[in-house]
């Protein structure tokens, strides 16, 4: 996150991405990465917050006040979601990924797609 | 539990640099508690190893961001005159290589307590899923009859570390083995030997397990016949579901006392051991 045209690296993408779908706390955050990755990528508590800290620091998501879930609200819970920048952060490492995911189909190296869940 | 299990976690979060461990503590205590809730009773002990993981790959890298962004000003002297910049740059450069090796010591220290708590938590894991002390997959009813059937009447599950062997109710008028068979024409025999723990395998000519190491024998039902062993082999219970033959092996069931034998069934031919 030093270069703004630096690849995200790749646990603050699954955040972002994860945020992209409304605004989380962490657990809801971990669990949302592992089902949008299909169980392949695992973020724990530490690398999580990790992520978080510098993603705040770099203004790519902010921490909100509203409470999206009434039912299962928590004081202790502190809950994210996507700024402008970084959506638009999301939105170009999205595009750098798909790109690639263009050669690869290209080159014929993209084999039969996995059917992917509806996100 | 889950709170015993959040302390231990919260106790290991202290590698982290202050920095964040001050910021996010408490935040980290409650995703891995939530964790702990999702994943129910069996499954604690993995989330806490796949947590210490965790740690153990994001200490290293959040103690080298902290290290990185630390500003050098804050750790240098006062601010002093111009004149004096000789005097302030070496002062400096002490602070920072104090700071770099405590830091170093910190992250080596880090990195062996987090390898050999991992290495110790992996040992101790119970194996609850698959493999020996688990509820063995021995195969379809079919599969296994045919070849308990073409093996004589035994056949080795390695995994099970056991024998299976053809049993008839008939020959059982007492119901001695009706718990262990589970009404399933099959038990299970440990292949260990109850004597000194040989593996004992079974010899085609006499119809018996003969124990190489001793020569105790046992008959096709696994019962004493002869040799220092005190009893029969241990066994495990046999169940049928859904059309596969499972393998208990959680319990080892001790096997009948030496006068407790039922199957009659002499010798068919030599013994696999000599005289």
């Amino acid at each position: 996150m030093t270069e703004p045209n630096a690849p995200l690296p790749a646990a603050a993408f699954h955040i972002l991405l994860a945020l992209a779908g409304g605004e989380r706390h962490g657990y809801a955050l971990m669990a949302e990465v592992e089902q949008l990755s299909d169980g392949a990528v695992r973020i724990g508590p530490g690398t999580l917050y990790g992520s978080i800290k510098r993603l705040l620091a770099a203004g790519l998501i902010a921490e909100t006040d509203s409470r999206p879930d009434p039912e299962l609200d928590d004081q202790r819970r502190r809950y994210y979601q996507l700024t402008g920048v970084g959506r638009a952060a999301l939105s170009a490492e999205s595009a750098r990924l798909a790109r690639l995911v263009e050669v690869a189909t290209q080159r014929d190296v993209l084999g039969p797609l996995p059917r992917l869940r509806e996100v | 539990m889950h709170s015993r299990l959040a302390e231990v976690y919260r106790a290991l979060t202290a590698a982290y640099p202050p920095a964040l461990r001050d910021e996010f503590r408490d935040d980290m205590v409650q995703a891995f508690t939530d964790q702990l809730r999702a994943a129910g009773a069996g499954r604690r002990w993995a989330v806490l190893a796949s947590a210490i993981t965790d740690l153990a790959r994001s200490v290293p890298r959040e103690r080298w961001e902290a290290l990185r962004a630390a500003p050098l000003a804050a750790t240098a002297g006062p601010p002093v005159e111009a004149v004096r910049v000789a005097p302030q740059r070496r002062q400096h450069m002490a602070t920072t290589r104090r700071r770099f090796l405590r830091h170093s010591l910190a992250l080596a220290g880090a990195g062996v307590g987090a390898s050999m708590g991992g290495a110790s938590l992996a040992f101790l894991w119970p194996n609850l899923r698959e493999g020996f002390g688990a509820v063995i997959d021995a195969g379809t009813v079919a599969a296994v009859t045919e070849a308990v059937g073409a093996a004589g009447g035994t056949w080795a599950v390695p995994q099970a570390r056991s024998y299976l062997v053809a049993y008839d109710p008939a020959d059982d008028p007492g119901g001695e083995y009706a718990d262990v068979t589970g009404g399933t024409p099959f038990m299970a025999l440990y292949q260990r030997c109850v004597h000194l723990g040989c593996r004992v395998p079974w010899c085609t000519s006499s119809t018996r397990f003969e124990c190489p190491c001793h020569k105790s024998r046992y008959n096709r039902w696994g019962e004493w016949q002869d040799g220092p062993a005190p009893r029969g082999l241990d066994r495990f219970t046999v169940a049928i579901t859904e059309g596969r033959v499972l393998v208990d092996t959680r319990t080892v069931i001790t096997g009948p006392s030496r006068s407790g034998a039922v199957l009659d069934e002499p010798p068919s031919g030599p013994s696999c051991l000599g005289a």
